[in-house]
């Protein structure tokens, strides 16, 4: 474990290097990332301006949880998206030979191996948010809720690595897996509202998205209290058991992986 | 002990035909064909410590899938496979830390940094010790005489420059095994020569076993004392590379300078005429009768100069795989 923490460092030094060559292009990001920020904020504004209370969440709450949202989906960003985005295309091309040949977990190296730094920003918009939003609800808090909230940011970006990873392990088996980023855009416009809002339709919806629930509405719900503290155990649970289906999916997807000839 | 065993080594890949135009698009769409491609099929040598085999074969022959096989990037369909004791395929880290595979084709160099940051991440992934490290990066550097271009980014260095970085890269664990796919592949000529002077002296200073594949027939007889040849998936030759002139070369060439002028027709009688510009000319006969030949050319021609040789490896061997006639 500690030797993997010892890679990340040495992964994030090389990766900070390198966007460093590209200073603009990181200040850019910063700034569509805040006009961003801004939409989102005054949207939620104008929904909360029919109602004080939507599905059961007031405004703050609704504050709160666009904040983890940006929080969990900004880490995911920042250390895994690039690379299970070139997933596909590196399978196809054969560039997986890099991974495979190392004596290094593949998973990790491929996961994890070049990351996007303009993505913190997401990170750290998403903590303003969550803490300012968090004070104006009056509650105060404690070791146990910082040690919880971590907890649940790393099961919910494990969740929603998981859920992205195991899409991008299908082209194992299909070669062209092009589909890929449009999931990824529709599965984190889904993350960005309560999956509250769909349970009221089908039963089958619920089905389909009951993953879902565990990468940001459980998170929050929980540190809201909302939910009995059980459901942390639940929550930590389901992102061990995701991570190890997809870790035994990768595995088994591995043996169909042919290379490419040079 | 040979540290590689290969027996009956066989990778079959499935492949889908498809009928040509759009109808035949549509149809595999909804029921395809398929058939086996034989990449690699019945392949079994070994290969002891130390050793510098040089792999050559067609595109497409099962150079690069058996290297593949070897360094446990596929499993193959069937056949057993012992590299230093291990299974290949296994992926266990204590087999990956003693092999490097290098393909001329790929890098694994951070393109936007210099070369050095890519080198201190591989000393991290191989968990190499500081002193073993520095060590192994001194040496390598000044064999390869790239000192100074540590501190440079990757894509400002030059192919051949690069290309020595990338050999240090695979080096710096110090593999017991080097596979190295074409590492030649796009180089100048001295730059060439320079990388087959370093594959030779590393191999001769720290006896790791090397097996090469290259295209250029050079870098395979500079190198390599004994070659295996591979065409089609299957193992046509496996010995020194003098000896591929005894098992395929059933004819020599006559090379003829004449005095006067000859008829091309007249030396046609003698056997099959490969060059022919007076004053002199090249012809192929049967091995069996070479010595008779020479002797009627000296008999019947105004001949100034004869030489008797054996053909080139490069000929021998080009003409193995275009399954010509080797007369």
């Amino acid at each position: 474990m500690r030797r993997y923490f010892r890679l990340l460092y040495f992964l994030a030094k090389n990766n900070l290097a390198r966007e460093f060559e590209f200073r603009s292009y990181l200040v850019i990001r910063w700034l569509t990332d805040l006009i961003w920020v801004a939409l989102q904020l005054i949207l939620i504004v104008v929904f909360f301006s029919f109602s004080p209370q939507i599905l059961g969440w007031n405004r703050y709450e609704i504050f709160m949880f666009t904040g983890l949202f940006r929080v969990i989906k900004g880490v995911f960003d920042t250390f895994a998206r690039r690379n299970i985005h070139y997933l596909p295309e590196n399978i196809n091309r054969g560039d997986l030979d890099y991974a495979l040949t190392r004596p290094v977990n593949s998973l990790f190296l491929m996961s994890f191996r070049y990351h996007a730094l303009g993505e913190t920003s997401s990170v750290v918009s998403g903590f303003i948010i969550f803490i300012w939003a968090f004070s104006q609800l009056g509650s105060g808090i404690g070791l146990i809720q910082i040690v919880s909230l971590l907890v649940l940011i790393i099961t919910g970006v494990i969740i929603l690595y998981c859920l992205v990873l195991g899409f991008a392990i299908l082209s194992f088996f299909t070669t062209r897996l092009t589909a890929l980023s449009s999931y990824y855009e529709v599965l984190s416009n889904t993350l960005r509202f309560p999956t509250d809002i769909y349970h009221r339709y089908h039963p089958l919806l619920d089905v389909i998205l009951l993953p879902l629930v565990f990468a940001v509405t459980f998170p929050t719900k929980i540190f809201l209290n909302r939910l009995p503290a059980a459901f942390l155990f639940l929550q930590i649970l389901a992102a061990a058991i995701t991570l190890f289906l997809v870790y035994r999916f990768w595995h088994f997807a591995l043996r169909h992986y042919s290379s490419a000839s040079s | 002990m040979p540290v590689i065993q290969v027996q009956n080594l066989k990778k079959y890949y499935k492949v889908h035909q498809k009928e040509p135009g759009l109808s035949g698009s549509i149809r595999s769409l909804f029921s395809r064909k398929y058939y086996d491609a034989k990449a690699v099929d019945g392949v079994s040598f070994d290969i002891g410590e130390g050793e510098l085999v040089g792999f050559i074969g067609p595109n497409g022959a099962g150079k690069t899938t058996t290297l593949k096989v070897l360094s446990g990037l596929l499993y193959p369909t069937s056949g057993t496979v012992s590299v230093l004791g291990f299974t290949p395929w296994d992926r266990k880290p204590e087999f990956q830390k003693q092999f490097s595979l290098v393909m001329g084709q790929k890098n694994q160099l951070w393109w936007d940094l210099p070369a050095m940051e890519s080198f201190i991440l591989n000393k991290e992934i191989y968990e190499v010790p500081d002193a073993q490290f520095k060590q192994t990066l001194d040496e390598l550097v000044e064999l390869l005489e790239v000192k100074d271009f540590l501190k440079v980014q990757v894509r400002k260095l030059s192919l051949g420059q690069r290309m020595k970085m990338e050999l240090i890269a695979a080096l710096i664990h110090s593999p017991r095994i080097l596979f190295l796919d074409e590492p030649t592949i796009g180089l100048d000529v001295v730059m060439q020569k320079k990388m087959r002077d370093f594959i030779k002296e590393y191999n001769q200073r720290f006896n790791s076993t090397i097996i090469l594949t290259s295209h250029y027939m050079d870098d395979v007889k500079e190198l390599c004392e004994r070659v295996i040849i591979i065409d089609k998936g299957r193992l046509l030759f496996d010995g020194a590379l003098a000896e591929i002139i005894k098992k395929f070369a059933n004819h020599k060439l006559l090379t003829a300078v004449f005095s006067e002028e000859v008829n091309r027709e007249d030396l046609e009688k003698i056997g099959q005429v490969k060059e022919f510009d007076y004053p002199r000319a090249v012809i192929s006969v049967k091995r069996t009768v070479a010595s008779q030949a020479a002797a009627q050319l000296l008999q019947n021609f105004p001949v100034a100069d004869l030489n008797i040789e054996e053909p080139q490896i490069e000929d021998i061997i080009r003409e193995v795989f275009t399954g010509k006639d080797l007369a």
